[in-house]
């Protein structure tokens, strides 16, 4: 792990240098024509009329070097001078500030999200960037778009084809993870309303789409619509925005498949009345998860067809820079193994804890995240009961503005357990097999480039092993390699950031 | 079960406690609560609310008031809050629209009357894009530039904003809220008028400073801006800027380099020496470098500039 972190940092300088060296050398003639759009940015517009003098006398002035001589060159010197002078000045800065315009940390978000909608239920945006669309009382609207580049070093395992990268064999392979688009705005003083849909090449799904309550008494607040299940941490978020990796941590995988828990429903949270942050929510939603539970909302009618969701968050301000958030989950559901007339016995219960702890440079953009989850899974099927764990744990370090660095371990098979002689029944799909138990570990290496606040490059190294698992497929194998490169841009209105 | 019972109780006393100690603590502050969004916001409430208001801030003095957090302690600030002081025009958008909703404080949402953007009673706004506009320029601000309160004349009428605000919530006490609001009119009078005699020599000259947060701080110097580092709004500097910035420098004869604490400060450096000028590093906000009042935060502001400048000759 030592070497390829080694090997991370040296792409991560090499291409820096290699940025600086190209931003330096991109000398474009018209560059002086348009010297007053380059020195007075559409902001100032209004007030600025120095930058335009500026470059009119640049044209045919001279660009003396020292201050005081300002006024001895000719006209003509002076602007052939200005041209080298500028170049060898660049050069010079290139060196003086070590690339990258000494990677400097000016105004950019200190965490890429947007539109982050989903974390600690409610999502943001009011009041968001396009001040003419507020004008005209249009909604806050943005899109997203992620796609990627992969290369497998063979078949990989529990990566179900969906948002996260997907494969049937070795090679490379090109994939369009989701085009996000999301609508998000105040429905009168009471409500608001977050939409978030994810569009594929050939089909659209509502990701979210929920009201929330702005103003009820003794902190209560009411959610209602589809929405993600407050399981964990990464199963609340629009992860390809929030998340420093190009997929999902394993285990939510192993458990949910190719989405993250969601459904039809409602969810009242309370904000406690004590001196620090803790807020208390119930979820009532459809268990339409194709891995973990299952029934399909058509066909939901008893109370105990629903999934039923605790959590509890709590948030400690250790000081202005350190941070933790740790939060509780309990979930319960009916699973089909049984079949629907069975999911009275045939539940599944899921127990999880999320930790958050983040270091944040308040002068700079800096900061550094963990990030841990634990999930145990609890399925009574037919027959039997099987008790599986997860864990992932990620450090995630934003280095300024423009480099993020993040490395991420995921084990299954914490614990692993099967009592009695299960049958899992009906399973949707062969490959699914819902609970047979894996033993399985990845490791990744991250590295993300933001062009600007809204487009980004990410480069990532994976290693995957399956031990054993997927009955009747494979035992054992070698590990795989993955290279995964994705690209991202973000339109539209500039979404809020969840802590 | 009896065992489980006492624990119970044990329990619920603890929870009671804790809530008789938390009504305890809030009744015995002061009436009106009030939320600034950022320290200089913070520090005009407290002129004008005096011993009647208790204020928390957001943003940290040292902070970039663009990126915050969005703790989840700030939502129980805002959940208690009877007031919430913005800057608005954008500037908190990264972080404030999640808080106040997550705050479940009806009070303080949007158009209330507990919400007051002060962006609407500062005046004359500069900086507010002319056209169509677009991401292509950076990270503009469509409605206008919100960084309004480095001028005196602007944070005086935020202050009477505030005053206004605060009689019609606590109308009880609406003709202190006034008195306090004169006697900080009267005393940043007295400083501005010392401070335009500082600043007078000086009119007409201009700076470079790192991003554009300065053009009203320009306004109220008598200053002209001449540049930024940034090539637009939120975007790095790149060399081939950064070497036309300092040939026109140069060439104009500017002396000043200004910029934030949170704007990098080797390139800042770099640039200011280059060009044979002074980088002078604005304070922050209230709360850093020794800087307790909106009046002291600008005082240290005009002295740093000015000298700078007299080192020029």
């Amino acid at each position: 792990m030592q070497r390829s972190m080694k090997i991370a940092l040296a792409i991560l300088w090499f291409s820096r240098a290699t940025l600086a060296l190209a931003q330096t050398s991109d000398a474009d003639p018209p560059r002086e024509a348009t010297d007053s759009t380059a020195t007075a940015p559409a902001d100032e517009v209004v007030a600025t009329d120095q930058p335009t003098a500026t470059s009119t006398t640049d044209d045919g002035d001279d660009a003396g070097t020292t201050p005081d001589a300002g006024q001895t060159a000719t006209p003509d010197e002076a602007a052939s001078e200005s041209d080298d002078d500028e170049a060898a000045l660049a050069a010079e800065l290139t060196a003086e500030l070590g690339g990258g315009a000494a990677g400097a940390e000016p105004e950019a978000a200190p965490t890429p999200e947007t539109s982050g909608g989903g974390g600690g239920g409610g999502g943001g945006g009011g009041g968001g960037g396009a001040a003419l669309g507020r004008v005209l009382m249009l909604p806050n609207i943005s899109l997203i778009l992620t796609s990627g580049l992969w290369y497998f070093s063979d078949r990989p395992t529990r990566r179900p084809s969906g948002h996260d990268p997907t494969a049937n064999a070795s090679g490379f392979r090109f994939q369009l993870q989701e085009i996000e688009l999301a609508f998000q705005a105040a429905i009168d003083p009471y409500l608001r309303a977050d939409v978030f849909f994810a569009l594929g090449l050939d089909q659209i799904e509502v990701e979210e789409a929920y009201l929330t309550t702005t103003g009820l008494p003794a902190g209560l607040q009411l959610r209602a619509g589809q929405m993600y299940a407050r399981i964990g941490r990464f199963n609340t978020q629009h992860f390809l925005e929030t998340q420093p990796f190009v997929d999902a941590p394993l285990v939510n995988r192993h458990f949910f498949s190719s989405e993250q828990v969601r459904g039809l429903g409602a969810e009242l949270s309370w904000l406690a009345p004590l001196p620090w942050y803790v807020e208390v929510s119930a979820q009532m939603l459809t268990a339409n998860n194709e891995q973990s539970f299952g029934v399909p909302v058509d066909q939901t009618r008893h109370a105990r067809d629903f999934l039923a969701v605790g959590h509890l968050d709590q948030f400690f301000a250790l000081s202005d820079t350190w941070s933790v958030k740790w939060g509780l989950s309990y979930a319960q559901g009916p699973n089909i193994t049984g079949g629907l007339e069975h999911t009275a016995h045939d539940r599944t219960q899921i127990f999880g804890s999320d930790l958050y702890l983040k270091w944040r440079d308040l002068q700079s953009h800096r900061y550094v995240a963990l990030q841990s989850e634990f999930l145990l899974r609890r399925a009574d099927v037919e027959g039997g009961r099987v008790t599986e764990g997860g864990l992932y744990a990620h450090l995630d370090a934003r280095l300024s503005q423009n480099w993020q660095l993040a490395t991420r371990f995921d084990w299954l098979g914490l614990p692993s357990k099967v009592s009695g002689a299960p049958d899992f029944g009906v399973t949707t799909a062969p490959a699914m097999e819902p609970f047979t138990p894996f033993a399985q570990w990845r490791a990744a290496l991250a590295v993300s480039y933001y062009f600007s606040e809204f487009q980004r490059w990410r480069l990532q190294y994976g290693i995957d092993r399956l031990k054993s698992g997927a009955a009747g497929v494979v035992a054992s194998r070698d590990p795989v390699h993955e290279v995964l490169l994705e690209y991202q841009i973000v339109m539209g209105s500039h979404g809020a950031h969840p802590f | 079960m009896n065992r489980f019972l006492e624990h119970l109780s044990f329990c619920a006393g603890v929870f009671a406690l804790f809530l008789v100690g938390f009504g305890t603590t809030s009744s015995a502050r002061a009436e009106v609560r009030v939320v600034a969004s950022v320290p200089s916001l913070g520090a005009l409430v407290q002129e004008v609310g005096g011993d009647l208001v208790h204020v928390d801030t957001l943003a940290a003095p040292n902070q970039d008031p663009h990126f915050v957090d969005a703790r989840p302690n700030f939502v129980l600030l805002l959940h208690r809050a009877d007031l919430l002081v913005q800057v608005g025009l954008g500037l908190e958008v990264g972080w404030l629209p999640p808080l106040l909703t997550n705050s479940r404080n009806a009070a303080i949402q949007l158009g209330r009357p507990g919400n007051l953007d002060t962006s609407t009673v500062c005046g004359p706004l500069l900086g507010v894009p002319q056209g169509a506009v677009d991401r292509s320029m950076g990270d503009v601000h469509p409605g206008g530039n919100p960084h309004f309160l480095y001028d005196p004349a602007y944070a005086l009428r935020v202050a009477q904003g505030i005053a206004d605000r605060l009689s019609s919530l606590d109308s009880a006490h609406a003709a202190t809220y006034q008195a306090n609001y004169h006697a900080f009119e009267g005393r940043l009078q007295a400083k501005r008028t010392e401070w335009q005699h500082l600043t007078a020599p000086y009119h007409g000259q201009k700076f470079v400073a790192f991003h554009e947060s300065t053009i009203y701080l320009a306004q109220f110097l008598g200053l002209h801006e001449a540049g930024f580092i940034e090539p637009q709004p939120g975007i790095s500097p790149n060399p081939r800027h950064l070497a036309q910035i300092i040939l026109s420098m140069r060439h104009d004869g500017v002396h000043l380099v200004l910029g934030e604490p949170w704007y990098d400060a080797e390139t800042s450096r770099v640039v200011a020496e280059r060009a044979n000028a002074s980088l002078v590093r604005l304070p922050g906000d209230v709360g850093a470098n020794g800087v307790h009042s909106y009046i002291e935060l600008l005082d240290h502001i005009v002295r740093s500039i000015t000298q700078a400048l007299a080192s020029h000759g």
